[in-house]
């Protein structure tokens, strides 16, 4: 079995079968990263393709500091974040619905043995700027200092837009139920 | 509101189960494959054209130089010639002229109203304006002594009667000289060397033959999974031209190209039984069992480089002043450097990696090709469709039971430059 180590070196000399290998195994794990960020299953494949092109064409630049998985997520992340960005006119507009804002008064959630793919349609149904700002904070971690310089808007906002991001999430979870 | 929160931890586990009709699959990893490959041959391409233009950027200025040098140099020489015999003549002409100027000046003046006739080798105009100083002056200069005359020395006459508000004809001074020279020219410089950059988009296919000697052993279902689903692919060829003109009809062709062959796969099936070989023969098909079914899949362009140097020979005729056209006919030396992509098997229908597979890697191919090019003196640009065929098997004789020969057809559009000005 090939070390991650030798596994990234090799790669990093366009070695073609180690870029199989690490695609093979990182692919899932970034094919999750990417259904969150997208809309449906084929833009979250060309988010695959996309990131990945991107990894191997920037792998160079991987000094190792942090774990590969977690370098290429931030890739996947500033790629997703880019695209929405170029296709903001494209964005779906927030309908608004008395029920879901009824709804979102109830502070009572949901318990975790919810079915996965149910949560991850209802942050997919959710209009973007929710969905991008939950995503980050709650899934990848950010902070909101982080979140505000990546997004371009203020901490405050970044914080407002989590809060109702969750109240709205927890709202379609509890329609979904 | 910290219930609410709650709602983080529901997500992170959410994401960790990846949904099962979301897993990245074969196709991805085509896809992505397919890109770098591009984004490598499109760097290749990058560097290449890159080096060919500073290439031809630096010998064009160098050519450029020696011209000019050559010029000066002719300019130079013409006057110490002159000084050999004596004076200058055109620096005692222009002496003279000044003089003779002056003296006339001052007869206008005194209204004698009559020209004198000047034993020197300048006359003044016949017709006296009423503005003296812009007098027409036309300078006789015997005709050996014109030949000498470079465009430099004109345009330093031209300026110094400028100088003196005196008009002079230029033209008419130096006609009979370009004549002379242009005439020596076109009669003896028909030798010529023309060097630039041609490129070539094209289409490549291939002709299939089944090799004799191991017929037995393709697969029965290998036309229809295997050779239906390859068909025509897009190439470019990119390289330096090289031409040498023996006369003006006769030329020679040649250079070093980067040149692909492709062909573009579309393989979609699944293997259901396997032959079974008998005395190198395939003599009867056993069937798979169902769960050692194998689906192949694969979409993409088998991308075989090759480093082309060219040897043609080609008759050119003029149309008009600017157009003529060409036509070239030769051999290629087709030495094949890379080969990418995948093939399916004529014996077992599985893939195998072009890699893995033998090839001849010195080929021969023969082309010809005739088209329109703009003729400058110092530029020819062409525009001519082409068709090329390997005359031997790219594949080994030995192992492959189908032989392929490439072909392609395409424009070939190429920029060349003139060693010497024409």
């Amino acid at each position: 079995m090939i070390s991650e180590e030798e596994l990234i070196r090799r790669c990093k000399e366009h070695d073609r079968s180690a870029q199989k290998m690490l695609f093979e195994k990182y692919a899932n794990k970034m094919m999750a990263v990417c259904i969150r960020y997208c809309k449906n299953q084929e833009d979250a494949k060309d988010l695959l393709q996309d990131g990945y092109y991107k990894v191997f064409t920037s792998i160079k630049s991987f000094k190792g500091n942090s774990k590969i998985d977690t370098w290429m997520t931030r890739i996947f992340i500033n790629i997703a974040l880019n695209k929405q960005r170029l296709g903001r006119n494209k964005y779906n507009h927030y309908e608004f619905d008395t029920n879901f804002e009824k709804a979102e008064m109830s502070e009572e959630v949901p318990n975790e043995e919810i079915d996965a793919k149910i949560v991850i349609n209802a942050l997919n149904e959710l209009p973007d700027i929710y969905k991008v700002v939950l995503n980050l904070y709650a899934i990848d971690g950010l902070s909101h200092k982080d979140i505000a310089k990546q997004l371009g808007i203020s901490e405050g906002s970044s914080k407002s837009r989590l809060s109702r991001g969750r109240s709205l999430l927890n709202a379609k979870l509890k329609r979904k139920k | 509101m910290d219930n609410l929160k709650q709602i983080d931890s529901i997500l992170k586990k959410a994401a960790a189960d990846v949904p099962a009709n979301a897993m990245a699959d074969a196709s991805d990893w085509n896809a992505i494959e397919q890109r770098l490959k591009y984004r490598k041959n499109r760097i290749i391409g990058m560097w290449f054209f890159l080096a060919l233009s500073i290439f031809t950027a630096v010998s064009y200025t160098i050519t450029r130089q020696k011209d000019y040098s050559d010029t000066l140099q002719n300019s130079n020489s013409s006057q110490k010639v002159t000084s050999i015999h004596g004076n200058d003549p055109l620096k005692e002409q222009i002496e003279t002229s000044e003089k003779l100027i002056d003296i006339n000046r001052e007869k206008e003046d005194i209204s004698t109203g009559k020209k004198d006739d000047v034993e020197s080798k300048i006359e003044t105009g016949k017709k006296i304006n009423k503005k003296p100083e812009y007098k027409p002056v036309k300078l006789n200069i015997l005709d050996d002594q014109k030949s000498t005359f470079t465009s430099l020395q004109r345009v330093k006459m031209c300026q110094l009667y400028a100088h003196k508000k005196i008009k002079i004809k230029p033209e008419l001074i130096f006609y009979q000289n370009n004549l002379k020279v242009s005439k020596q020219t076109h009669s003896k410089n028909h030798k010529n060397w023309e060097y630039g950059i041609a490129f070539t988009p094209a289409i490549t296919h291939k002709y299939l033959k089944e090799n004799k000697a191991l017929s037995g052993l393709i697969n029965r279902n290998f036309k229809q999974f295997i050779e239906s689903k390859e068909d025509a692919a897009y190439t470019t060829s990119l390289g330096l031209d090289l031409v040498y003109h023996f006369n003006s009809k006769l030329f020679f062709s040649s250079g070093v190209y980067s040149t692909q062959r492709s062909e573009q796969i579309n393989y979609n099936y699944t293997i259901t039984e396997f032959p079974i070989v008998t005395n190198g023969k395939i003599t009867d098909y056993a069937p798979l069992n169902p769960l050692a079914y194998e689906n192949i899949t694969f979409t993409g362009s088998n991308l075989y480089h090759f480093i082309e140097i060219p040897l043609n020979i080609g008759y050119r005729q003029s149309i008009s002043t600017n157009f003529e056209i060409r036509t070239q006919f030769g051999l290629s030396l087709m030495s094949l450097t890379k080969r990418e992509g995948k093939k399916g098997n004529f014996l077992n229908l599985k893939l195998d990696d072009l890699t893995n597979l033998t090839f001849n890697n010195q080929n021969i191919a023969t082309s010809i090709k005739t088209g329109l090019y703009y003729n400058k003196p110092r530029l020819v640009i062409g525009l001519e469709p082409n068709y090329a065929v390997n005359l031997n098997a790219l594949n080994d004789k030995k192992t492959n039971a189908i032989l392929s020969r490439p072909y392609s057809y395409g424009i070939n559009i190429i920029t060349n430059v003139k060693l010497n000005k024409k």
